[in-house]
């Protein structure tokens, strides 16, 4: 029979410390990518054109790298919030194309549970755990903070959400700074349900399928969940740079508001809406 | 609240491990990937760009140096005509002096010539004179014996000089 489990399977427990077969995905994801990180970093400093993966990587860079300079409008930020949401993209998306891999639910051990015996599948994508997707949100949300204070100053950042209330919108204000500063913790809640329900949904559905009809049928499903783990990385990254975008603008108490930045201009891959231009004022 | 968190698979045990798993990721990825990722493609596009620019620059370079050329051209053009003109004013001037000289000289000549041969006639004709005085004293002492020298000389001068003032 099927078993479904909202949280991740363990496997087996070392000295107290259970071993869940999405901490064994994400040790394989970290030597993965460790490991093309290696090659990455002997092939870029070097004065060789990009091969093999590092072409994949260069590529997956230059077209990232616009589009966070497309949201942020701004080549400082930009290059300061790369490092952060391309890590969360690459890392999101590796995770949550894990559970395309053949085997999932059906390579495993059994164990007993609850007095019934069921079969502990070694794959599971790592994004299926909210444990993985609350530490990324977090990780998103900190460096939001972190970020913030960076490019605001210590005082003037959190002066944002503390307000004091004989200011110039006296209560209102200072209510409006407390909501902000909730609205940072719901933040992290929600991106980290959102790709949880998103990967574990997708996970349920291509497990219920495979099971009832093994043959063809889950073959669509599989692209959805392509497609679906695509943009839920983009998603995840997208929100952290309009996050870190809004986190490191001053807010002004003043009425003339600067004019925001155009969001519906940002387009993934670059140029058309981008402001990058190779012999123009953008790159240099 | 504990008990959720046990139903959503949440355990702290695990959340710090992938907690630390990801830090992990994030340190790695920003220090071997990303960075020299985006160095080369920062130098990349720098490349390009002032790939572009010096192909921009060299193309003015080059219509400068065609128009300096064309203009050097026309100096030089013009110069070398004004030179040729000069040398041909020059020409015609020496041209013009010389034969001016030469006819100054050639009147010169002539005017001296004439002088010389009109200088040669007088003495000619003085010394005609002497010997005809002498001759027609001679003829004529024959003829009229009487006739002092003195008288004789002073008549024959003045026949000459009414023949000279006749003529």
């Amino acid at each position: 029979m099927l078993a479904i489990s909202i949280g991740p399977e363990i496997i087996t427990t070392i000295a107290g410390m259970p071993i869940t077969n999405t901490m064994l995905m994400a040790g394989v994801v970290l030597l993965v990518i460790i490991v093309i990180s290696l090659i990455v970093k002997k092939q870029a400093t070097s004065d060789a054109p990009p091969r093999g993966i590092t072409g994949i990587m260069d590529a997956f860079v230059e077209m990232f790298f616009d589009f966070v300079e497309s949201i942020t409008n701004d080549k400082e930020k930009a290059i300061r919030f790369f490092p952060i949401v391309a890590t969360i993209f690459f890392v999101v998306l590796c995770s949550n194309l894990l559970e395309l891999l053949p085997g999932l639910g059906s390579i495993g051990i059994w164990e007993v549970h609850h007095g019934e015996e069921i079969l502990v599948p070694f794959i599971r994508s790592m994004s299926a755990d909210l444990n993985f997707t609350f530490v990324v949100a977090i990780f998103a949300m900190g460096s939001v903070q972190i970020m913030g204070m960076r490019f605001l100053g210590f005082k003037a950042y959190w002066g944002k959400f503390f307000i004091a209330p004989w200011k110039k919108p006296f209560i209102i204000g200072s209510f409006v700074g407390i909501l902000e500063f909730v609205s940072e913790f719901s933040k992290a809640i929600s991106f980290s349900f959102r790709l949880f329900g998103n990967i574990f949904a997708g996970e349920v559905l291509l497990a219920v399928i495979g099971f009832l009809a093994p043959f063809l049928a889950p073959l669509p499903f599989l692209f959805l969940e392509l497609f679906v783990g695509f943009v839920q990385a983009l998603v995840f990254s997208t929100l952290t740079i309009v996050f870190l975008n809004m986190a490191t603008t001053a807010h002004d108490h003043e009425e003339e508001h600067e004019p925001r930045a155009d969001y519906s201009k940002a387009t993934f891959g670059g140029k058309p809406g981008g402001i990058t231009k190779l012999n123009g004022n953008g790159i240099s | 609240m504990s008990e959720m968190f046990t139903k959503l698979g949440i355990d702290w045990k695990l959340f710090i491990a992938q907690l630390i798993n990801f830090m992990i990721l994030f340190l790695v990825l920003r220090a071997f990937a990303w960075k020299p990722l985006l160095g080369a493609l920062n130098e990349r596009r720098q490349k390009i760009s002032d790939g572009i620019d010096n192909a921009k620059n060299a193309d003015e370079k080059l219509m400068q140096i065609e128009e300096e050329k064309e203009k050097t051209l026309t100096e030089a053009r013009s110069e070398s005509y004004k030179i040729i003109e000069e040398a041909k004013q020059k020409a015609n001037k020496l041209k013009e002096e010389k034969i001016h000289a030469t006819q100054v000289e050639i009147e010169q000549k002539f005017d001296e010539a004439k002088e010389q041969i009109q200088g040669e006639r007088n003495a000619t004709y003085s010394a005609l004179k002497q010997d005809i005085v002498k001759l027609i004293s001679a003829a004529t002492g024959k003829l009229v014996k009487d006739l002092d020298d003195k008288a004789h000389e002073k008549l024959i001068q003045d026949a000459i000089n009414d023949l000279e003032s006749a003529k």
